[in-house]
């Protein structure tokens, strides 16, 4: 049979139909020929279909309603119904089968059409050829196929724009919405029924930033994309930051918009930026507090470097000091320990070195002081004064020999004013001491010379000058008496006045040398004298007390020198200070005989006084300090100028005057 | 009453100070090193914050000169930075300044920052 040679030739074409379906299409062959219904069966088996058959239309109406047909070949000339009729029955009740129809050999043109209008898919006409019939199955099948998986894909499509968070609007080429997703619903705070057919131009306007909308839209149309960025303002005042996708005619008059709420990312971004932001500024702080830190410290090291080399050198400078001055330097403890000594110190003790004399002297006090009562008095007056000058010291050497010495020490205390050392630079006095007692000596033996020589010359005088005047006064009055011859008697007279006040004047004179009085009746008496008769000569009343001396006497040098003083400063009173009266105290308690002389005169400033030359002084004070120091007092000269002066000397009574030292 | 003085430049200066006076604080201003010496001679401070970083100084070296003065040589002093700087328990600047206080910090942290380094009676 010819016809099956042409099937067999089709097999080629069953291949692309089938696959990709799990199930193949099922076929209804609908003729009332049995032999025509085998034989497509076969065909189309063969083809990869599956069949059923039916005689009529009844039947073929009944199979389809039961069972799912993919496409119904069917017979227009049937003996109960039209094929017309049948295939208006399928498609109305199942419009997803395909129904081919197959007309007689002389079927019209009108016929076919009738079919058409009827709902056929295609027709074929008889008689039919394997290869015709099989590519118009598979021609409408590859269709329905296609058609299936478009619908599927459109599924999946609807699926995704339902779900997807990217707001999605399907809109014609004048920009009416005709689809939009929930998501686009969320965004805009609209319902799909309110923007369906609004122009999605309208939505965007004010926000999309387009230079002009309707324009920029024609030109979208024809690029057929854009994709962008826009601030969307919404309908309730608030923005959201957008990034859009736009395509264009992805369908025949419809384009797709997808904008995607980027607001969250944006802030995210914002804040991302922020935080660099402030990092880099903190960067840049902290990087500027470390100069700051590091220009500080740089400062600090180079001071403390500049002072630390100061230090050192000032140091060193002690230390040259120290080790090479011809002084004494030492540190002390209180408790009398040596803490430091330079070499000068040791060899002034007769030490080899600084350290046997710090080794050999653990107690200052006894081991150093001749007289350890001296250690005390230095102590205290440190503590007093916090520094003493030029203070004199008896002290042993190594040898025990003894020797002055004189310090200027300071004391050194913490920050809590506790005392931690003592400081001092010493000086080996002993050649001056032994120079000054020496010449002392030699004063006192001037003024003992002196004062023996004056008592000489006053005793003769007195005796023997005295004893002749007193005789030739006698002898003017007997003279007188036996003469009386009256220009004579004149003559004797005066002689006899002239005589008395060379008497007198003699009296005065031995006084002034050595009062007698003072070697016969002691000191009260001899001063007691002296001062009636100053004031009686000077008309300058003076008020005198004595307390401690009736019946006393004194050491001989002793009372002639409290005698010269007072001596002296009356006729100080007298030859400078103008002064209206006097007063004189002399008193003697224990050991300590004290004389004080003041006066109301016009006075004097005692330091420029005492800064004058000695042989400019208009007085002798330098005179009185020197018998004073002789006997080992002080004289304390106190003047105001305008208000008087007053001499103060005491004097130490309990001291051999002979031994006696300068202290 | 005797004043803080908040040496700093003016934008930080400004909040601290503000926060300082409505917790009741008597306050002096100064924007650099130099005139928060002069004024703290004219209103001796019980308390400086001072600012490590200043345009015109250096917040540290006007804290050592200040501490060289014998009137300040106990009054605390807390740093203003953004981080402690390093070596601030060790000498030099342990003696130098009494504490640290982020520029940045809440009203809460500088008062009781402040209140921490204040004598008792003065709290």
């Amino acid at each position: 049979m010819s016809t099956t040679t042409e099937f067999a030739q089709s097999n080629q074409l069953q291949t692309d139909l089938t696959i990709d379906r799990t199930n193949p299409f099922r076929i209804l062959v609908v003729d009332d020929s049995a032999d025509l219904r085998a034989l497509f069966s076969t065909l189309l088996k063969r083809a990869g279909y599956e069949t059923m058959s039916a005689n009529s239309g009844a039947e073929c109406l009944r199979i389809v309603a039961e069972n799912a047909v993919d496409l119904v070949l069917l017979d227009v000339i049937l003996p109960d119904m039209s094929g017309m009729e049948v295939c208006k029955q399928i498609k109305s009740d199942r419009p997803g089968i395909l129904v081919l129809n197959i007309s007689g050999m002389k079927t019209s043109a009108s016929n076919a059409v009738e079919g058409l209008e009827g709902g056929a898919d295609g027709y074929i006409t008889k008689p039919v050829d394997a290869r015709t019939l099989l590519a118009h199955v598979n021609a409408l099948l590859r269709i329905k196929k296609s058609e299936e998986a478009l619908r599927q894909a459109s599924g999946h499509f609807r699926a995704v724009f339902e779900s997807t968070v990217d707001a999605m609007f399907v809109v014609d080429d004048n920009s009416n919405c005709v689809d939009l997703n929930p998501a686009a619903c969320a965004l805009f705070h609209l319902s799909k029924e309110e923007m369906i057919g609004k122009r999605f131009l309208d939505l965007v306007k004010g926000s999309l930033d387009w230079e002009d909308l309707e324009c920029d839209w024609q030109e979208f149309l024809k690029q057929g994309h854009r994709r962008g960025e826009f601030m969307l303002h919404l309908f309730d005042g608030s923005t959201r930051a957008i990034e859009y996708d736009a395509r264009a005619a992805f369908l025949t008059d419809r384009n797709l918009w997808v904008l995607r709420d980027i607001e969250a990312r944006k802030r995210a971004e914002q804040a991302i930026q922020e935080a660099h932001d402030q990092l880099e500024v903190k960067v840049v702080q902290r990087t500027a507090e470390l100069m700051a830190a590091n220009a500080f410290l740089k400062q600090e090291i180079a001071d403390r470097k500049r002072i630390d080399e100061a230090r050192k050198e000032a140091e060193e400078k002690y230390r040259g000091i120290f080790e090479n001055a011809i002084e004494g330097i030492f540190q002390s403890t209180p408790d009398g320990r040596f803490l430091s000594a330079n070499p000068a110190l040791a060899r002034m003790f007769g030490y080899d070195s600084p350290e046997q004399l710090i080794k050999d002297r653990k107690n200052i006090e006894r081991e150093h002081y001749v007289d350890p009562e001296r250690r005390k008095i230095f102590k205290r007056l440190v503590e007093e004064n916090g520094i003493v000058h030029g203070f004199e010291l008896q002290a042993y050497r190594k040898d025990r020999s003894i020797i002055w010495t004189s310090e200027n020490v300071h004391a050194v205390r913490d920050e809590s004013g506790k005392l931690l050392y003592y400081e001092g630079i010493v000086e080996d006095v002993t050649l001056r001491k032994e120079v000054e007692k020496e010449r002392l000596e030699l004063l006192r033996r001037l003024v003992r010379a002196q004062e023996d020589e004056q008592r000489r010359i006053s005793r003769e005088l007195h005796d023997q000058m005295g004893q002749s005047l007193a005789a030739l006064l006698l002898g003017l009055k007997s003279l007188k008496d036996s003469v009386h011859i009256e220009p004579a008697r004149g003559q004797i007279e005066r002689v006899q006045d002239i005589t008395t006040r060379i008497a007198n004047e003699l009296h005065s004179l031995v006084r002034e040398l050595r009062p007698t009085a003072l070697d016969d009746l002691g000191l009260y008496t001899a001063l007691s004298n002296y001062i009636d008769e100053w004031s009686e000569q000077s008309n300058i009343p003076v008020d005198f007390h004595s307390n401690g001396f009736l019946n006393q006497r004194l050491d001989s040098q002793l009372e002639s020198t409290v005698y010269r003083i007072v001596q002296e400063a009356l006729n100080n009173v007298l030859k400078h200070a103008k002064a209206q009266s006097v007063s004189i105290i002399l008193e003697r308690r224990a050991n300590r005989v004290s004389v004080i002389v003041e006066d109301d005169g016009v006075g004097f400033d005692v330091e420029e006084l005492m800064k004058t030359p000695a042989r400019n002084r208009r007085f002798g004070l330098l005179g009185m300090q020197e018998r004073v120091m002789l006997v080992g007092g002080t004289v304390n000269i106190e003047s105001t100028p305008g208000v008087g002066t007053t001499v103060l000397v005491h004097i130490d009574t309990s001291r051999d005057i002979g031994g006696r030292t300068n202290e | 009453m005797l004043p803080i003085l908040v040496v700093a430049d003016a934008e930080p200066r400004r909040r601290l100070a503000d926060i300082l006076r409505q917790a009741g604080y008597f306050v002096a201003e100064a924007n650099s090193g130099e005139s928060a010496i002069n004024l703290a001679y004219s209103v001796s401070p019980k308390l400086i914050l001072m600012a490590i970083v200043m345009q015109d100084s250096n917040g540290l070296e006007a804290a050592a000169k200040l501490r060289r003065i014998s009137d300040f040589q106990s009054l605390p002093i807390i740093l203003l930075g953004s981080v402690p700087p390093i070596g601030m328990n060790d000498e030099p600047l342990a003696s130098l300044v009494s504490g640290f206080l982020n520029i940045d910090a809440s009203a809460k942290e500088l008062l009781a920052t402040v209140r921490s380094h204040l004598p008792v009676n003065d709290q």
